[in-house]
């Protein structure tokens, strides 16, 4: 692969996800102990689960629009990309969105049960729901919503609590112009003595072994990043500027 | 002068009254305390674990150009604000990081703008824990399963969790 | 007056007779609160233990099912619960993880983790058994796929 030559569909999988505050506060707590004993104890579970099905279907959403979509700009509408304000996943989307609502899904929460609901927004550019991520190029925002009946607390008249979760997953474009393709190898990029690789960009190494990049001696690395799918080793005194990046996505030559 | 049946019965409400208070008493001040005290333990355990969760998405990425990286002022915000019930003066926070720990009291730790994870040690695949400690007392807390001998009358509700930075 | 005298006779000590018949009720309201506060706590470190573990698994090929790693994670997500806080191993009670690879509906591989724990035991009562084993599974997809 030549760069330069190949449009650059080489996003970093950089995900952002927040959080939302749960809604269970309104429960009465402090005329009823054992609501709080229970019933709350119960919705920070439910809770918990919400948000482990709403992080899933959020990377999966652009997981999926990553394998589906080869554009090298996001225009909402152009080359099937979708920005949608929250929808529902009932009925199921069509797009590559399905993914979101199918990873919901499998970790406990759809649309189409009676109590919950599964809620998906796109778009391009900032998400509006990640404050201060400035440089998304696409993002998807997944909501879990569930209302759950109480126990306790009902005796002071909250008969339901109601709970939200969601998550946020963005792409970032690479700034890399330096990538090593090898997708298993130790020692990649193996720097030992002290050769100085100085760059005004940055350098992704593709290989996800554990030494995808390894140092030993005194050698100088400096990027504006360094995207790492695997891991690395230093030994000796390596300069190594910026910290790693490591645990990023993988791509595939051509 | 013989004694009646009626003068040999009075008294009665008094004494059933102390023999049945005591005991009820005791029992309805120990259902509250265990409500009390159980509310505290599990909000402990999810607080510490969303704290740790929100750390994770405001790692390396969220310095320039992007502008979100957070401080331990706000993490701490975070975990009280999901742990309904706990009192600021009493939870004592530990941020550890590849860095190094951070150990203060909910208060201070409200009052530490330091950027947490800090840079170098907060790179995508890294580890990030937070430890949260609680002192719940009540004369109760001798009846606490696992507690061993116990001098005073106070439990500590621990609560942790470990991520690895996802942005 | 004398059968008037015999029934208040008869009525004394009413108050200790409700009590014998309400206390086990009381003390299981004050145990159940006890025992759903353990559960409650041990429900969500498993589910957040599920969670934590699955995001590492969903890397890449070489983690999806690994449970190895998979247990790293969830132990520390469980190592504040009494009988989880020195564990080494997750291939037994009290604590079983297994971590498996998934192919979704997209023929996109998915990692899934399973986290199930048993709590101490508990003062069992009525409707509650003083052991409880909660299981929890989460699935996310791979991060980098094969």
């Amino acid at each position: 692969m030549v760069p330069g030559l190949y449009a650059p569909q080489t996003f970093t999988k950089q995900v952002r996800r927040s959080g939302n505050y749960p809604g269970y506060v309104r429960t009465d707590s402090d005329v009823r102990p054992y609501g709080p004993a229970t019933d709350i104890g119960w919705m920070e579970f439910v809770r918990n689960s919400a948000q482990t099905a709403s992080d899933a279907g959020a990377m999966a959403a652009v997981l999926q629009f990553q394998s589906t979509n080869f554009a090298t700009t996001f225009t909402c509408g152009a080359g099937g990309i979708i920005c949608q304000s929250p929808t529902s996943c009932d009925p199921a989307p069509t797009s590559y969105l399905h993914s979101g609502c199918d990873y919901a899904q499998s970790n406990g929460f759809s649309s189409t049960a009676t109590n919950q609901s599964v809620i998906i927004a796109s778009g391009v550019g900032v998400p509006p729901t990640a404050p201060g991520v400035n440089s998304s190029a696409y993002w998807v925002t997944t909501r879990v919503n569930q209302s759950v009946p109480q126990l306790f607390s009902a005796v002071a008249g909250n008969m339901n609590g109601f709970l939200a979760a969601r998550a946020t997953a963005a792409l970032n474009p690479a700034k890399d112009c330096v990538y090593v393709m090898d997708p298993t190898g130790a020692n990649a990029v193996d720097m030992s003595g002290t050769p100085d690789l100085i760059l005004s960009c940055g350098v992704y190494i593709n290989s996800n072994n554990a030494t995808a990049l390894h140092g030993n001696g005194t050698p100088t690395l400096s990027a504006t990043e360094i995207d790492i799918v695997g891991g690395y080793s230093f030994g000796g005194s390596s300069d190594w500027e910026p910290h790693k990046n490591h645990g990023a996505g993988g791509i595939e030559g051509i | 002068m013989r004694m009646t049946r009626r003068d040999r019965c009075r008294g009665s409400n008094i004494l059933e009254f102390t023999l049945v208070g005591i005991p009820l008493l005791f029992i309805l001040i120990s259902t509250f305390e265990m409500a009390r005290g159980m509310w505290n333990y599990h909000a402990m355990a999810y607080a510490v674990k969303e704290g740790t969760r929100y750390a994770s998405v405001h790692g390396t990425n969220c310095a320039a150009p992007n502008a979100c990286t957070v401080t331990i002022a706000q993490i701490t915000q975070r975990i009280l604000d999901s742990g309904a019930g706990l009192f600021y003066n009493q939870l004592t926070l530990t941020f550890t990081s590849t860095g190094g720990s951070i150990t203060c009291l909910a208060t201070a730790c409200l009052t530490n703008n330091t950027v947490w994870p800090q840079t170098g040690s907060n790179a995508v695949g890294q580890n990030i824990s937070i430890r949260g400690t609680y002192p719940f007392s009540s004369a109760i807390s001798m009846f606490w399963p696992g507690s061993g001998a116990m001098q005073a009358a106070t439990t500590i509700f621990p609560a942790s969790s470990r991520e690895t930075v996802q942005f | 007056m004398l059968s008037k005298l015999k029934r208040r006779s008869r009525e004394h000590g009413h108050a200790v007779i409700e009590l014998s018949l309400m206390a086990p009720w009381l003390f299981f309201l004050m145990v159940g609160t006890l025992d759903f506060g353990f559960y409650a706590y041990a429900i969500i470190a498993t589910q957040n233990a599920a969670r934590v573990a699955v995001v590492q698994t969903a890397r890449d090929s070489l983690t999806v099912a690994s449970t190895t790693l998979a247990c790293q994670y969830a132990l520390t997500e469980l190592s504040t619960l009494p009988n989880a806080n020195s564990l080494a191993t997750c291939d037994a009670l009290p604590v079983i993880v297994a971590a498996t690879s998934v192919v979704d509906a997209d023929g996109a591989t998915s990692s899934q983790v399973s986290v199930t724990y048993q709590t101490i035991n508990m003062i069992p009562i009525p409707g509650l058994s003083g052991t409880l084993t909660l299981t929890r599974t989460a699935q996310m997809r791979l991060r980098q796929q094969p």
